[in-house]
C-alpha cells in the first residue's frame, strides 16, 4: 500500500527540475525546436513582401543593405512523461512495487505542481495510460503482470521534446542503450529511476538451485561465489551501459533500493538533480 | 560431406546427460544476468533441465573438435562475410537529369545494382534512406539480391534536409566491421569518413526558390545557376492560365516577381523551359484563408475605437465573439477585457512591466499619465502585468482575462500610443490562438504550432500520426519532409473528421543549384577483419584432432569425479 502521507509530504517540500529554457513563460509556454514566436532568437531568413516589418533586422540592413528577417523559436507548453515498467519483475518483492508507485505518484504531483502537462504510461503486458485523476487509487490496485515491460512492447504515443522519466528495475536483457534509443527518441530529457531489491543488488551464494525467472524461463546452477561474482560483474556492466546511454540527457540513472524506501529514492533523485528543495 | 554425420554425436551426448534432478527453486527478476546456459521458457516444460556438468562440456567440446577435423577444409579459405550499409539520399535534387538522359537517382540505382552484384553471396546489405528520422528501407543485413530488389522502392520526394542523422544511423548499424556507402549527387561534410557513390553533374538550371501568397498578392523569387536563361513564368488556376510572363534570369541575381492575385482557388506555378532540374519548376499553392478575431464591445469609447482600428478583427455578436469586452457572457474559450478603475492617484510612472509577457511586447507607457490604478495589496500579485510603484495597472486574471485598472476619462492613457499598441497585442495573441492557420503553404523544414478546433481530441496527420493537444489545445506539427499536399484531420467524440489541407513546398535555393554536384566513387574504407583469411594449414586439422582427444580424456576424468563418492 502506498504511503500517501509520506508522498504528499515530499511533494510539498520538493520541486521538479525542469530545464530552465523549458519553463513556462507568461501564459504557459516553453521554447521548441523550430521557428515561431518567442523572445528566443532562432535564425535569419531573407525578407519576403508581406512579412512583419517589426521582425526586420535593421542592424543588418544598415550594415549590408540586405533585407533579413529575424526568426524566433517557437514556444510550447512543458511536458513531463513518466513511464513505469510494471512487468512481473516489479512484483518480485511487494516493497519494490510500492516504492516504484510512490516514486511515480511523487513525480506526477511535482509535475502538476510545476504547471507542466504530465502523461503517465504504465507497461504491464500492454501500455496503459493513467490519468492524473484517481491516480492514487489505480496505483493501489496495480498488479505487476506480463513478461513484456519496456523492452518487448512497442513504444506508446510519446510527445517530442518531453522530459521523460522511466521507472523500473532497468534489468532488461537488451541493455540500456537500445531502450534509451527507443523510448528516449526525440525526448527533451530522459532519465531512469531504478528500483532494486537488496537481493538483486548483492545476491548471496547458496549452492545448487533452480533459478526461475519471474517473467519466464529457468536455469539450474550452482550458485557459488564464482557465479555470484560473475553476476555482479554482469550487473555492473549492464548498469554502466545505462549510465552511458543516459549520460548528458538529463538526470541520468538514479539507483534506489527498497531497503532505503522513499526517503532513499528522494535522496537519489535530489543528488542526480531531478528534484530540488 | 559424410563428416557432418559427426554432428549426431551432440544429441547423443545430450540424451545421455538428460537426468532428472530436483533442486531448490529461487525466483529472480533477471535470469539472464546469471548467464545464458540452459535458459528456456517455463511454459510447456515437462522435463527437468540438463544439469550443467563439466563432463558434458568436455564431451561437447570433443565432438565439435572432431567435427572440425573432419569437415571439408575448404571452409577455412572463404573470406568472412562483409556488411555494407548503403545510405540513399531522398532529396528532390536527385531528380536532376544528367547528360546521358537518366536522372541521378536512376543512374545511382543502376550503379548500385552493379555494385551489389560484385558482393559475395554471403555478404549482407542494409539500405537506409535519409530524412528525419532516417528509415531502414531494406534490411537490416539482407542478401544482395533482396537489397537490389529493395532499390526499386527508393523515392526521392523529400525536401532539403540534413544527411547526418542517416549517416549516424548507418555507422551504428555497420558497427566496427561493416562499411558505409553514401549514394548522392554531391559531397556532404557529414560523409567525410565513409565511402561515397556520387553521380551528380554540374549543369545550368533555373527554378523557383520561394513562393509566398498573401491575400491579393503573390510573391515569387526565381533564380538561375550556371548561365543566363530566359523562361516563361505561368500561373494557372482551375479555369486556366491566370498569368503568363517571360522572365530573364541571371546567375547570382535572384529575381523577385510580385503579382496581384484575387483568385480564391488553389494555383499552380510553372517555370516553363528545358531544365535538367524540374523539381523546382513547379509548385502548388493553396489560397490563404485569413482568420479574423471576432470581438464584442457594447459600449462606445476609447476601447471600442481601438478595436475598430485593428486589422484582422471584426465585430460579432457576443455568442460568437473570440474577444469580449465587459462582464457579459462569453462563449467557451473566448478571451475577455474589462476596465476596472480604482481610486489610486494618477501616476506618471515609472512603469514596471512583467518581462517577456506576450501581451506587453513592444508596449512602452513612458510619458503616459495613468489614472485609476489599484493598490497592489488589493490584487493578487501573481496576476499583475504592469505596475507603477505600489499601484497595479494591468492584470491577467485566469481564463485569458485582461483587467485594465484605468479611468479612461482621466489621465492621458487613451491618447497615448501605448493604448492602441496594447489592444493590438491582445488581438494579435488572440489571433495566434485561433484554430487553423492563415497560410496553408509551409516552407520546407518548418515546425508549426496549430490550435485545434473546439472539441477536437486529437490531430491525425495524413491518416497516420496522431498528435494529442496540450492544455492550450494546441499541437506542435513536426517537420513534414514530403513535398506536396498533406491532409490534417481531427478526432471529435472518437470519430475522425477532415479539417485542413496544407501544402509543403519543395522550394529551396539548394535544390536547384547543381554547381556543388560531383560524379565519382570514393570507396568505403576497409573494415578490420574484412580481408580474406589465410588458406588452410594442415596443422589446423592436427590441432583439432588433438583437441578432440584431450577433451575426451578430460571428460572421462570429470565424469569420474562427478560419479565418485
Amino acid at each position: 500500500m502506498i504511503d500517501r502521507g509520506a508522498v504528499q509530504a515530499w511533494a510539498g517540500r520538493l520541486k521538479l527540475a525542469v530545464d530552465a529554457r523549458r519553463r513556462r513563460l507568461g501564459n504557459g509556454t516553453r521554447l521548441g525546436g523550430g521557428p515561431g514566436a518567442s523572445l528566443e532568437f532562432h535564425d535569419h531568413r531573407p525578407y519576403l513582401p508581406g512579412d512583419d516589418l517589426r521582425h526586420l533586422d535593421w542592424g543588418v540592413l544598415a550594415r549590408t543593405d540586405q533585407l533579413l528577417l529575424r526568426r524566433y523559436r517557437i514556444e510550447t507548453a512543458p511536458r513531463v512523461e513518466v513511464l513505469l515498467d510494471a512487468s512481473s519483475s516489479l512484483g518480485i518483492d511487494p516493497r519494490k512495487n510500492t516504492l516504484a508507485c510512490e516514486c511515480l505518484l511523487l513525480l506526477a504531483l511535482l509535475a502538476r505542481g510545476d504547471g507542466a502537462r504530465c502523461a503517465i504510461w504504465v507497461a504491464t503486458d500492454r501500455w496503459q495510460r493513467y490519468e492524473p485523476q484517481g491516480l492514487e487509487a489505480r496505483l493501489d490496485t496495480l498488479t505487476p503482470t506480463g513478461a513484456a515491460g519496456f523492452e518487448a512492447l512497442p513504444g506508446p504515443a510519446l510527445m517530442p521534446g518531453a522530459q521523460r522519466i522511466l521507472i523500473g528495475d532497468g534489468l532488461n536483457p537488451g541493455g540500456g542503450p537500445a531502450l534509451v534509443a527507443r523510448l528516449g527518441r526525440e525526448a527533451g530529457q530522459v532519465s531512469l529511476v531504478q528500483i532494486l531489491t537488496p537481493e538483486e543488488q548483492d545476491p548471496a551464494a547458496c549452492g545448487p538451485v533452480i533459478l526461475a525467472d519471474v517473467e519466464g524461463g529457468e536455469q539450474e546452477v550452482v550458485r557459488d561465489r564464482t557465479l555470484v561474482t560473475a553476476y555482479r560483474e554482469r550487473l555492473a556492466r549492464h548498469l554502466a551501459g545505462w549510465d552511458q546511454a543516459l549520460g548528458g540527457r538529463g538526470a541520468g540513472m538514479m539507483r534506489c533500493s527498497t531497503a532505503e524506501g522513499l526517503e532513499g529514492a528522494v535522496a537519489a533523485m535530489a543528488t542526480a538533480g531531478l528534484v530540488h528543495p | 560431406m559424410s563428416a557432418w554425420w559427426a554432428l549426431l554425436a551432440i544429441p547423443a551426448i545430450l540424451a545421455i546427460h538428460w537426468f532428472r534432478r530436483a533442486l531448490p527453486r529461487r525466483t529472480v527478476s533477471a535470469l539472464w544476468l546469471w548467464g545464458e546456459r540452459h535458459a528456456a521458457p517455463v511454459s510447456g516444460r515437462r522435463r527437468e533441465r540438463l544439469i550443467d556438468r563439466t563432463s558434458l562440456r568436455w564431451e561437447l567440446l570433443a565432438a565439435l573438435a572432431l567435427l572440425l577435423a573432419l569437415v571439408d577444409p575448404r571452409w577455412f579459405d572463404r573470406p568472412p562475410a562483409r556488411h555494407l550499409v548503403v545510405v540513399l539520399d531522398t532529396r528532390l535534387s536527385l531528380l536532376a537529369r544528367r547528360q546521358d538522359g537518366l536522372t541521378v537517382a536512376e543512374r545511382l540505382t543502376q550503379d548500385l545494382t552493379t555494385h551489389f552484384a560484385t558482393l559475395a553471396p554471403d555478404d549482407r546489405v542494409t539500405v537506409i534512406t535519409t530524412g528525419t528520422p532516417p528509415r531502414v528501407l531494406v534490411g537490416p543485413a539482407v542478401p544482395r539480391d533482396q537489397a537490389t530488389l529493395g532499390l526499386t522502392t527508393w523515392k526521392t520526394d523529400q525536401t532539403w534536409h540534413d544527411l547526418a542523422p542517416a549517416l549516424d544511423l548507418a555507422r551504428e548499424v555497420a558497427g566496427p566491421t561493416g562499411s558505409v556507402l553514401l549514394a548522392s549527387d554531391r559531397p556532404d561534410p557529414a560523409a567525410a569518413h565513409v565511402g561515397t557513390l556520387l553521380r551528380g553533374e554540374v549543369r545550368p538550371t533555373a527554378g523557383l526558390i520561394a513562393a509566398r501568397w498573401r491575400p491579393g498578392d503573390l510573391h515569387l523569387r526565381l533564380a538561375a545557376w550556371g548561365q543566363p536563361q530566359r523562361r516563361e513564368l505561368r500561373v494557372t488556376g482551375p479555369a486556366g492560365d491566370l498569368v503568363r510572363r517571360t522572365v530573364d534570369l541571371v546567375p547570382g541575381h535572384p529575381l523577385d516577381v510580385n503579382l496581384p492575385l484575387t483568385t480564391t482557388t488553389p494555383i499552380d506555378i510553372h517555370l516553363d523551359g528545358p531544365d535538367p532540374q524540374s523539381a523546382d519548376d513547379h509548385v502548388h499553392l493553396l489560397p490563404p484563408q485569413p482568420r479574423q478575431v471576432r470581438w464584442w464591445c457594447p459600449e462606445p469609447g476609447p476601447l471600442r475605437r481601438a478595436l475598430e482600428a485593428q486589422d484582422g478583427a471584426r465585430p460579432a455578436p457576443p455568442a460568437e465573439a473570440d474577444l469580449v469586452v465587459g462582464p457579459g457572457p462569453r462563449a467557451t474559450g473566448a478571451w475577455r477585457i474589462t476596465v476596472e478603475p480604482g481610486d489610486a492617484p494618477p501616476t506618471p510612472g515609472p512603469f514596471l512591466a512583467r518581462s517577456g509577457h506576450p501581451w506587453l511586447e513592444g508596449i512602452d507607457a513612458t510619458g503616459c499619465r495613468w489614472a485609476g490604478g489599484v493598490p497592489l495589496e488589493h490584487v493578487p500579485v501573481e496576476e499583475v502585468l504592469l505596475a507603477a510603484g505600489t499601484t497595479a495597472l494591468l492584470r491577467e486574471a485566469p481564463d485569458h482575462h485582461l483587467i485594465i485598472h484605468a479611468d479612461l476619462t482621466k489621465g492621458t492613457l487613451a491618447e497615448h500610443p501605448a493604448w492602441p499598441a496594447l489592444l493590438a497585442q491582445v488581438v494579435a495573441n488572440r489571433h495566434a490562438h485561433l484554430p487553423g492557420r492563415d497560410d496553408r503553404n509551409l516552407d520546407p523544414g518548418t515546425v508549426v504550432r496549430l490550435v485545434l478546433p473546439p472539441g477536437a481530441e486529437a490531430l491525425v496527420v495524413d491518416d497516420g500520426g496522431i498528435l494529442v493537444p496540450g492544455a492550450d489545445h494546441a499541437v506542435l506539427l513536426p517537420v513534414l519532409e514530403r513535398a506536396g499536399l498533406h491532409t490534417l484531420g481531427i478526432r471529435r467524440n472518437g470519430l475522425p473528421e477532415p479539417w485542413l489541407t496544407i501544402s509543403v513546398s519543395p522550394l529551396d535555393a539548394r535544390l536547384g543549384d547543381l554547381t556543388p554536384c560531383l560524379s565519382g566513387d570514393h570507396p568505403a574504407p576497409a573494415a578490420p577483419g574484412s580481408t580474406a583469411t589465410a588458406g588452410r594449414h594442415p596443422l589446423l586439422v592436427l590441432l583439432a584432432a588433438g583437441l578432440a582427444g584431450l577433451a575426451l580424456v578430460a571428460s572421462w576424468r570429470a565424469q569420474r569425479r562427478e560419479d565418485g563418492p
